[in-house]
């Protein structure tokens, strides 16, 4: 069995009780074919760290290495591995995370290669 | 010549919260949201099965138009087996939006994670998951 659901309510109502906006629910079911969604390129939209902020997507592609799924994050060249492309991009996400601490602590000692990379990063991440 | 301009935002939102339960409602006086049988494990009598789950799902910091889609999905496989798309406007990046995503039942075709992933003008906010394991056979004592 394969569902779509859609769409959500296209306009959002201001709740002015809790001083949110709510978008309810579904009005419509569609029973359709879905396409197997192993994406060969996705934008990442966070790093699953409080201390960081994507500010703008960070560009990422997938391939597969027999069972191991790789995440590439083209644009910094870093990688995220595992079983499937969920942990491929988990992974990844705390290699991003961890590289841009490490190299915003290390700004004395980076060398060329690497303050290309912080620069790129600088762009997409933000601190909190 | 000119370029068209999307009309989609480039503000990357935050995913504040994400959560699997067995039924989310709105109260209908206030819209404060009620969230019953919140959980992220499931046992399993016979595998294939379906189980109707809701999702809700709260981000922020979003400004301008989104289109908007949780995808439904078996990790170990990547397939999709649901979704459900639609569009979020904001113009308060410090207020708050929040979803409630009532599926009809969802497969649940074997053991395993399954993961309902958030994404906004395609671009993948986060995830939360259900683990579908096997019911335990009653003790013979």
């Amino acid at each position: 069995m394969v569902t779509e659901i859609k769409p959500f309510p296209p306009t959002i109502q201001p709740d002015n009780e809790v001083g949110a906006y709510s978008a309810g629910i579904p009005k419509e079911y569609v029973y359709s074919e879905l396409a197997l969604a192993i994406p060969e390129e996705v934008l990442l939209g966070s790093l699953r760290d409080g201390r960081l902020k994507v500010h703008s997507p960070i560009k990422v592609r997938f391939t597969t290495e027999g069972k191991h799924s790789i995440a590439e994050a083209v644009e910094i060249n870093e990688f995220g591995f595992g079983g499937n492309i969920s942990e491929a991009i988990a992974d990844l996400q705390r290699t991003i995370a961890e590289l841009y601490l490490t190299l915003e602590e290390e700004q004395k000692h980076l060398g060329k290669d690497l303050k290309g990379v912080w620069t790129v990063l600088q762009k997409k991440i933000h601190k909190l | 010549m000119a370029q068209k301009k999307s009309h989609l935002s480039n503000v990357v939102p935050v995913l504040v919260a994400a959560l699997v339960c067995d039924i989310a409602v709105a109260d209908p006086s206030t819209n404060k949201k009620n969230l019953i049988g919140i959980f992220d494990r499931i046992n399993v009598g016979r595998f294939p099965t379906e189980r109707q789950m809701s999702l809700y799902v709260k981000v922020t910091d979003t400004e301008g138009d989104y289109d908007t889609e949780v995808r439904y999905l078996q990790v170990s496989s990547g397939k999709v087996l649901a979704k459900a798309e639609g569009k979020l406007h904001s113009e308060n990046r410090l207020a708050s939006i929040e979803l409630i995503v009532p599926f009809p039942p969802l497969l649940i075709p074997e053991e395993g994670r399954y993961e309902f992933q958030v994404w906004a003008n395609s671009m993948f906010l986060g995830a939360t998951f259900i683990d579908a394991l096997p019911r335990p056979k009653p003790r013979e004592d």
